[in-house]
């Protein structure tokens, strides 16, 4: 099997405890972790490519930050998958706007909220994700197979939805993710989904997943790492590999 | 010899108050009605010089009404783009004191606003009466439909909470709608939609009608509201991009400017609680020798806009203020948040010190 390499944002710190937890599975001892840092920093320019682009480098103060190059990937000779984990990722688009005051045009409810336009809203999907979509693009010259992993759904314990209306959350996740979604595709980057299993009718993270600090609303836990893992690797299982001599 | 003139002050006469003086150094042109504090909300409205108002006003921390702000955490260059902050709400610019009287009468549901649209040349749709709201225009009927209710609510909102409301006369001519009976802030057809000449036709207002519906509108807010609000009128001394009078573009503006302006000052005069400030003179005025024009002679240049609200709030003594705006205009530094740190802690939970 190919080898991976994980990077990326905290929801890797579901899977590598799901490795320490005991998941065991063929090819696991293929899986790299390259953790980076917290997703906040992603909305600012957080890496450098070279001029020649053979090197795409993370620079973020607090970060583990590493360089990426076909050299710097190899694993026994061979170009890795590199799974990162960052652009699909709505928590910062749920959190951090007044989802109390505005709703996207077609749910608002004359009076009680300003009605923005899907442009508008547009507007703001890109310019959270702008920088990691283009990471994920760079990183693209340096490896032949880049994936996106999903980040895991918000939870229904999620502390915005005490002041945030739901049904509003619902759709904004689903139009970022649908959003970005398309730009990652538009380049010809894989995406691997949140598996179906853990998502529940109502398009939150089953809370069965949940992390088990319950301050922490946002990440999930070691049995949503086992699936996740599992999915991953079925998926390096299926694609080809590419071996440098 | 004893005669009413003796009595008046200084600034009533034309040598010591304006030739003898320094430009700069001309004050005293205006003379506040009533008192508007740093705790007053000030709502502003009007032709495209009313923007520089509410601009001002955040910059030097005064309480400018927004009632329909971008939602918090919008980048500064978003908001702008979709022309949140511009007004004190998403109006967009209301040039004539018919259209202010129109959003004033959808706002209280005296009437309703037509369910009309136009059709930009990419085909999608933009509000007649917002016609630059959306920098791409709207995908659907309903959506501009539910942005424009927003607009109407935030209006209404802004007439019922205001303790100032700032009102910048811009034009007397204008497009209406025969079919509609409404009126247009631009002409059809020049940025989106249809020109109609059996529909659509132009109307230069004279001052009667000028005057009536800028009465009617202050009438039918101070109707709805136990008090207040306080008004403030301005004239935008922009001149004209273009006529459709007849005549050459620099008479037609003197001649709208010089209609508005004596609008303002009756209204000023006639009414309780309205004052005119004097943008108009210190931007046109001969005594400041054209200074605070562009080259274009059309736009105003920062340093007009600057010097016409130095003398706002110097007569109110609010001065001293200024030196917010760097600090207004950046995005806000992102600061770390709760999640951040518990995004920290996973990694360091699940990865310690590897690297």
């Amino acid at each position: 099997m190919r080898p991976v390499i994980l990077t990326g944002d905290s929801h890797l710190g579901a899977l590598r405890k799901a490795v320490r937890s005991g998941y065991e599975s063929d090819g696991l001892d293929s899986v790299r972790f390259w953790p980076l840092g917290r997703g906040g920093e992603t909305t600012n320019q957080f890496f450098r490519v070279s001029n020649d682009k053979a090197i795409v480098e993370t620079i973020v103060s607090g970060w583990r930050n590493r360089v990426f190059s076909k050299e710097s990937l190899l694993i026994d000779n061979i170009e890795p998958i590199l799974i990162l984990s960052m652009p699909l990722n709505t928590s910062r688009i749920l959190r951090d706007f007044s989802w109390n005051t505005h709703s996207p045009w077609a749910m608002v409810k004359r009076g009680r909220s300003i009605a923005i336009s899907d442009s508008f809203l547009r507007d703001l999907f890109y310019e959270d994700s702008k920088y990691s979509v283009a990471f994920a693009e760079a990183l693209q010259n340096v490896c032949d197979s880049v994936v996106v992993l999903e980040a895991p759904r918000f939870f229904r314990s999620a502390d915005y939805l005490d002041n945030y209306p739901f049904d509003v959350c619902q759709l904004i996740d689903k139009k970022y993710r649908e959003f970005v979604s398309g730009a990652l595709l538009d380049k010809g980057i894989k995406i691997i989904n949140q598996p179906k299993i853990t998502i529940l009718d109502d398009g939150t993270t089953d809370l069965k997943f949940d992390h088990p600090d319950p301050t922490d609303n946002h990440h999930a836990n070691s049995e949503y790492g086992k699936i996740v893992l599992t999915e991953i690797l079925r998926f390096a299982a299926n694609t080809p590999h590419t071996h440098i001599d | 010899m004893k005669h009413p003139y003796n009595d008046l002050r200084q600034r009533a006469f034309w040598a010591p108050s304006v030739a003898q003086r320094h430009m700069f150094d001309i004050d005293q042109l205006w003379i506040p009605d009533f008192k508007i504090s740093k705790r007053s909300k000030i709502a502003t409205f009007g032709s495209c010089f009313a923007q520089h108002f509410g601009k001002a006003l955040v910059e030097r921390n005064l309480r400018w009404l927004n009632c329909e702000p971008a939602p918090a955490g919008t980048p500064l260059e978003i908001a702008a783009k979709y022309n949140y902050g511009v007004f004190s709400a998403r109006t967009a610019n209301i040039y004539t004191t018919s259209l202010l009287l129109q959003w004033v009468e959808w706002a209280f549901k005296v009437s309703e606003p037509p369910e009309v649209f136009w059709k930009s040349e990419t085909g999608r749709f933009v509000d007649p009466f917002r016609p630059t709201i959306e920098p791409n225009g709207f995908s659907s009927v309903e959506e501009l439909i539910a942005s424009r209710n927003s607009a109407i609510s935030a209006f209404r909102c802004c007439l019922t909470r205001s303790d100032v409301f700032v009102f910048t006369l811009g034009l007397t001519e204008c497009w209406r709608d025969r079919e509609l009976c409404v009126e247009y802030p631009l002409c059809p057809g020049t940025i989106a939609g249809k020109f109609d000449d059996s529909r659509h036709f132009f109307v230069n207002q004279q001052y009667n009608e000028v005057y009536a519906s800028l009465t009617k509108a202050i009438d039918l807010i101070r109707e709805h509201r136990s008090s207040g609000p306080h008004f403030l009128l301005t004239v935008s001394p922009v001149p004209l991009t273009a006529t459709n009078s007849g005549n050459h573009v620099l008479v037609a503006t003197m001649e709208s400017k010089s209609t508005l302006r004596s609008v303002a000052g009756a209204v000023a005069r006639d009414k309780v609680s309205v004052s005119y400030f004097p943008s108009y003179e210190i931007i046109n005025s001969p005594a400041f020798r054209g200074v605070f024009f562009e080259a274009n002679l059309r736009s105003v240049s920062k340093h007009g806009v600057n010097h016409v609200m130095e003398c706002f709030f110097k007569a109110l003594g609010l001065t001293g203020m200024i030196g917010l705006s760097d600090a207004l205009s950046k995005n806000p530094k992102r600061i770390t948040t709760r999640d951040d740190v518990i995004c920290e802690e996973e990694l360091l939970s699940a990865f310690g010190d590897e690297t």
